[in-house]
C-alpha cells in the first residue's frame, strides 16, 4: 500500500498530465461525436430512402468495428498526416456517433406521435416539427443513457496509447517500463480512471431515477 | 497479395471466438454470486457487492489486462509463465463481464413478478429453493437479450487482448499492416468482426424468442 503511494508521489505529475490528456481527448470526442450522432439519428427518420439506408449502413459499420480497429484505421488509413491526438479524437468520435445515434433515435421515437400530428395540423414544416418539438423532448429522454455512454467512451480513450497519444495509460506504461513496478503503477492508473468514472456513474444513476420517477411502476 | 491478407488475418478468428466465449462464460458464472451480494438484505454485504461492481466497471478493460498480465511480474518474474497472455486476457475479460453481467441479472430480477417469492413461501418452499428453482431460471431467461447484446460487444472488446500479445484478429491485422504499411488489414479485420457479430445477433434473437414464453412477469 505504502509502496503504491510512494510510486504515485514520485510520478504524480506525469500521471496527472496523462489524466488531463485523457479528459481532453474525451471532450474532443464528445464535441465531434455527439452532434454527428444526432445528425445520424435525424437522418434515420428521413423521408428519402437513400438517406435512411446510408444512415443505417454507417451506424452498423460504426457499431460493428471495435474502437481499437477504428483507431488504427483512422491513424494509418487517412492519407493526410494527423497528430495521434486528433486521429484518436476522430476515431472515437466515429464510434460515439454510431452508438449515440441509436440512443438518440430511441429518445426521439419516445416522443408521442400525436405531438407530431398536432404540429402538422398547425401547418408547421417538417424541419420545424423536428427542431422545435421532437428533438428538444427526445434529447431530454436520451440524456441518462447518453451520459452512461460518455463514461464508456472516457474509458475507451485509454486505447489511444496504441497510437502514441500521451494519455494516462501511455504514461503508466512508460513509467512501469522504467521502474518495473507494473502492479503498483497500473493500480494507480486504474484508480485514477475510477476517480472519474465511479462518481460519474453514480450521478448518472441518480439522474436516471430522478427523471423516471413519474414512470415508476408498483 | 490481398487474398493473402484475408487468409492471414483469418488466423485470428478462432482466438477471438475463444476469448469471447470463455471470457463471457466466466463472467456469466461469476456474475451470479455478485448479484446475490448486490441484492443481499444485509447492508455491508450489499455495499461490498456494489463497490466491487462499480470499481470493476469503472476501470477500462485495457488497464485490467495490463494489471493481470504484467502486474504479478513485479513480485516475481517467474509469475510471467503463470499469467500468460491468453490466460490473463480471459481472466480480465471474465472479471469485467462478471461485473456487467451482475448488473444485467439485477435488472432482470426486477422484471420478474415479485409475488412469486410470497407464493413459494405460502407453499412452504425454503427460500434457497425459491431462488434456485423458481426465480433463478426466470431471471436468466429475462436476462438473455441484454446478455446477448453484451456478449456481442465482447467480440469487439476482445480486440484489446492484442495489446498484451494474444494472437487474435486485431493482432494479425496489426502485424500485416506493419509489413505491408497499408491500412487494408484493418478494413479486413473490421469485416471479420462485422461478420462475427451479425450471425451472433441473429442467433440471440432466436434464442430469446424461444425462452420468452416461459417467464411470469
Amino acid at each position: 500500500m505504502n509502496e503504491i503511494w510512494n510510486d504515485f508521489m514520485t510520478y504524480r505529475s506525469e500521471l496527472i498530465d496523462g489524466l488531463g490528456v485523457s479528459i481532453r481527448l474525451a471532450l474532443l470526442t464528445f464535441a465531434i461525436g455527439l452532434p454527428a450522432g444526432l445528425l445520424l439519428a435525424v437522418a434515420s427518420f428521413s423521408r428519402s430512402k437513400a438517406v435512411r439506408i446510408t444512415a443505417v449502413v454507417l451506424v452498423e459499420i460504426g457499431r460493428g468495428t471495435p474502437a481499437l480497429v477504428m483507431l488504427q484505421l483512422v491513424y494509418y488509413g487517412i492519407p493526410v498526416t494527423l497528430t495521434g491526438f486528433l486521429s484518436a479524437g476522430i476515431a472515437l468520435a466515429l464510434t460515439t456517433a454510431a452508438y449515440t445515434s441509436e440512443i438518440i433515435r430511441g429518445g426521439l421515437q419516445a416522443v408521442p406521435e400525436a405531438e407530431i400530428e398536432a404540429g402538422q395540423a398547425l401547418g408547421l414544416k417538417n424541419f420545424h416539427i423536428m427542431r422545435d418539438i421532437v428533438i428538444p423532448q427526445g434529447l431530454r429522454i436520451a440524456i441518462p443513457p447518453l451520459l452512461g455512454f460518455c463514461i464508456i467512451i472516457f474509458q475507451a480513450t485509454s486505447l489511444a496509447f496504441t497510437i502514441a497519444v500521451p494519455e494516462l495509460l501511455a504514461q503508466a506504461k512508460s513509467i512501469a517500463n522504467v521502474n518495473f513496478h507494473y502492479f503498483n503503477v497500473f493500480v494507480i492508473a486504474g484508480l485514477l480512471y475510477a476517480v472519474i468514472t465511479v462518481p460519474a456513474s453514480l450521478m448518472t444513476d441518480r439522474l436516471e431515477r430522478k427523471m423516471s420517477r413519474h414512470l415508476q411502476m408498483q | 497479395m490481398t487474398g493473402n491478407v484475408w487468409a492471414f488475418v483469418a488466423q485470428g478468428v478462432s482466438a477471438t471466438a475463444q476469448l469471447t466465449v470463455l471470457g463471457f462464460a466466466l463472467g456469466a458464472v461469476l456474475g451470479l454470486p455478485l448479484v446475490v451480494m448486490r441484492a443481499a438484505p444485509v447492508g455491508p454485504v450489499r455495499w461490498i457487492g456494489r463497490g466491487f461492481i462499480e470499481l470493476v466497471r469503472g476501470v477500462p478493460l485495457v488497464v485490467w489486462l495490463f494489471l493481470i498480465y504484467n502486474g504479478p511480474t513485479q513480485f516475481d518474474p517467474r509469475l510471467g509463465s503463470v499469467f500468460t497472455s491468453g490466460a490473463s486476457a480471459i481472466a480480465a475479460i471474465g472479471l469485467v463481464s462478471a461485473a456487467h453481467m451482475a448488473e444485467i441479472y439485477r435488472g432482470s430480477l426486477k422484471a420478474i413478478n415479485q409475488s412469486q417469492w410470497e407464493a413459494a413461501d405460502a407453499l412452504g418452499m425454503p427460500r434457497l429453493d425459491t431462488a434456485t428453482k423458481v426465480i433463478g431460471p426466470q431471471m436468466i431467461r429475462v436476462a438473455v437479450p441484454a446478455s446477448a447484446a453484451y456478449a456481442i460487444g465482447l467480440i469487439k472488446d476482445s480486440s484489446l487482448a492484442s495489446t498484451i500479445g494474444v494472437f487474435e484478429i486485431t493482432y494479425y491485422a496489426n502485424t500485416a499492416a506493419g509489413s505491408t504499411s497499408s491500412a487494408l488489414p484493418f478494413f479486413i479485420a473490421g469485416a471479420y468482426y462485422v461478420a462475427l457479430t451479425i450471425p451472433s445477433a441473429w442467433a440471440a434473437r432466436r434464442l430469446d424468442n424461444r425462452l420468452r414464453r416461459k417467464v411470469a412477469r
